[in-house]
């Protein structure tokens, strides 16, 4: 089993990188290979069971971009061949068409997921997010701290279908994307060890049908709880 | 900026807010210059300036700092205007000024020390142009404010007038670089024994050189990027200190300082070493004004850390110790977790630092649990750790994947039930973690095992 994780010198914000380490502790005989911004991901010559990448500073985001871009194709490949990947936070935004920054210019993503991003530095958006993620029978919780918002169509290719909080943006119900086994969103945080369930699926995608969840009793615990807040009309989700 | 007609109507409803809200017995820290403010949009920039401004900013240390300096400066016939018990937010550096302030607009005092929130540099340095910038560090703090520490360096940049002489921690690397055109002069710690080779830490924010993306090469690391380092690649690195600290000895408290002057002996203030990088910071500010060091010293052996952010009490052989500890604030956390993980004996470990907010009226996102070391915890010693609130079952899961044994982590909903919990017979020390808006818990706390320590043990009623 290898477990490819992408700059994780620099994704590595909001504690996004513990789904990993969760993995690791569902996986412990799992390999996993830390490729830095200035190396060649090793996605482009072998196979992976899982691709990650977490969120990033701005001006890392762009130097991601750069390093990815040579291998989009190949990216694309893998959403074709059904390869489980995951991008959170504001890594779904590497894989849109385009960001347009805060002093006006315009960055070109990968283009493999129909949206487009603008910045706005000044204002960041917090909230929370219950949603129904099709493959799982169990709603998905999660949380969001970002700076811009998105446009696109994901209608019918969304990560999840919001219950609570917002999509790619205050209009939208359609949160991220799910291609292939390619889950983009913009959920950041311990997303696995927070949704049993998700990690579940993710585990039997990846072909670790036997892999227990780590400290299944405790996370199922701590799920049960979040849901029932999260469902609490008296909860705000921003 | 002259003051004008519209000034004078602002300053004069905002302290007639102020009297008001006294006489209402009322916190008068943040309304009368929000008043203002809308009033007089400037005013900052028209009210009357002292001589001079020290300003201090950073993610972790600030107020420590603000109080050092607000303590020891009287020791030099100087009382500074400072926003001690008022926000450092630009609401409340207006009310600040406006307290101070005649009903003309004009200010007695000859310097000022101001505490100023990192996001809110932007807003009130256009009007204020400190003489003395202290950084003290920036790290990652609160995800949903401060996201990263790029976002706040950008902030600062864009804000720090070109004037200003900036007092930088050597040892970090984010801090000691910003505004690159600004005068500087920078403070450390020598590398001592206990420090690494590596970063250790979840966080580390400089791994690679900002310029050219090559990893960093570190000559020690003490937490997090604190510490070090260089870029083998293009010259990049830490800054050499002007007065740094060459030796810290616990036995007679002492802390010496090597200057452009020579050697210097201060007291030392506290055992952690966040306690000696906010002593020199506040040696190296007054310093660079120009008080003597002889003076400085005399005034440390008077001070000390105030109880709200550090207390210890002993009784029959045991210790409660009380770490203010800011909760979404996973570097401020970390930094308690080595404090304990260094501190002999058995221990037990209550952690009261769920958000007090999120918990009103939201649901906390916790992923900030998962930037902290919780891991330092995990050690045959600390023999439990108690959680108290809402989020007692996502402490439990955080705790669990940092390898620590289940029967060790006892969670509860209510916090006093905590402190019935600790086994005394098993522990030697036992560490109340707080975050400033769960004080009065933590005092609930610490008030009931020292009850128990006296010999009542009847339970408290939840």
């Amino acid at each position: 089993m290898i477990i490819e994780i992408l700059f994780p010198e620099h994704a590595n914000l909001f504690g996004d990188m513990s789904n990993m380490r969760y993995l690791q502790a569902c996986l412990p005989e799992a390999t996993f290979i830390r490729t830095s911004l200035n190396e060649v991901p090793y996605f482009v010559n072998h196979k992976v069971d899982l691709l990650y990448m977490g969120p990033m500073t701005e001006r890392v985001q762009q130097r991601a971009i750069l390093t990815l871009m040579p291998f989009a194709d190949r990216i694309k490949e893998m959403i074709e061949d059904k390869t489980p990947m995951l991008f959170t936070g504001n890594a779904i935004e590497v894989l849109g068409h385009n960001i347009v920054l805060e002093n006006g210019n315009s960055i070109h993503g990968l283009g493999l997921l129909e949206m487009n991003t603008k910045q706005d530095m000044y204002h960041r958006y917090n909230g929370l997010v219950l949603g129904h993620f099709a493959p799982v029978q169990s709603d998905i919780v999660g949380f969001k701290s970002q700076f811009t918002s998105a446009t696109g169509n994901n209608a019918d290719c969304a990560f999840l279908k919001v219950e609570r909080g917002i999509g790619l943006n205050k209009q939208s119900s359609y949160e991220g994307f799910f291609k292939g086994n390619m889950i983009a969103t913009y959920l950041i945080g311990p997303i696995l060890i927070l949704n049993p369930a998700l990690t579940r699926w993710l585990l039997d995608t990846m072909g670790a049908t036997d892999a227990p969840l780590a400290f299944e009793e405790a996370v199922n615990d701590a799920y049960a709880r979040r849901l029932a807040e999260f469902c609490d009309p008296q909860v705000d989700v921003e | 900026m002259k003051k004008t007609i519209r000034f004078y109507l602002a300053l004069w409803a905002a302290k007639l807010t102020t009297a008001v809200l006294r006489m209402l017995h009322r916190n008068a820290t943040h309304l009368p210059g929000v008043v203002a403010l809308k009033l007089c949009p400037d005013f900052l920039g028209r009210i009357d300036k002292p001589k001079t401004i020290i300003a201090v900013t950073g993610t972790n240390g600030k107020t420590t700092v603000c109080n050092l300096l607000d303590d020891i400066l009287p020791d030099f016939g100087i009382t500074p205007l400072n926003n001690r018990f008022g926000g450092n937010v630009r609401g409340g550096i207006v009310a600040t000024f406006l307290n101070a302030s005649t009903l003309g607009g004009h200010l007695k005092e000859d310097m000022a020390v101001l505490e100023i929130d990192e996001r809110s540099a932007i807003h009130i340095f256009k009007y204020i142009h400190p003489d003395y910038l202290l950084v003290t560090n920036l790290f990652r703090d609160s995800f949903k404010r401060n996201a990263h520490s790029e976002f706040i360096s950008d902030i600062l940049n864009s804000a720090i007038p070109p004037k200003t002489k900036l007092i930088v921690n050597a040892d970090d690397l984010i801090g000691s670089h910003l505004a690159p055109r600004n005068p500087r002069v920078a403070f450390g710690i020598a590398h001592r024994e206990g420090d690494w080779e590596t970063p250790q830490n979840i966080v580390c924010d400089m791994v690679t050189c900002p310029h050219c993306y090559t990893t960093l090469q570190y000559d020690f690391v003490r937490y997090n990027h604190i510490g070090r380092a260089h870029c083998p690649n293009c010259g990049y690195g830490s800054l050499t200190p002007k007065y740094e600290i060459t030796d810290a000895d616990t036995l007679t408290r002492t802390l010496t300082l090597r200057s452009p002057e020579g050697e210097e002996t201060y007291r030392m203030l506290g055992d952690n070493i966040t306690d000696w990088y906010n002593t020199l910071a506040a040696v190296t500010v007054l310093r660079e004004v120009g008080f003597d060091a002889h003076g400085i010293a005399s005034s440390l052996l008077k001070q000390q850390i105030v109880k709200s952010r550090f207390e210890q009490i002993e009784q029959n052989g045991k210790t409660v110790t009380m770490l203010l500890s800011k909760g979404q604030n996973p570097i401020a956390c970390s930094r308690s977790f080595d404090f304990i993980r260094r501190t002999d004996g058995k221990k037990a470990v209550i952690l009261l630092v769920e958000d007090f907010f999120d918990a009103k009226h939201s649901t906390e996102n916790i992923a900030w649990l998962y930037d902290a070391d919780f891991e330092f915890l995990n050690r045959d010693d600390i023999t439990q750790i108690l959680v108290a609130g809402v989020r007692a079952a996502d402490f439990r899961v955080r705790l669990l994947l940092a390898g620590i044994p289940d029967e060790r982590i006892l969670c509860m909903r209510e916090e006093l039930a905590t402190a019935d919990a600790v086994d005394w017979d098993a522990v030697d020390n036992t560490f109340v973690l707080f975050d400033v808006y769960t004080v009065s818990f933590a005092e609930a706390v610490r008030d009931r095992l020292q009850e128990r320590l006296n010999g009542n043990n009847e339970e408290v009623a939840p």
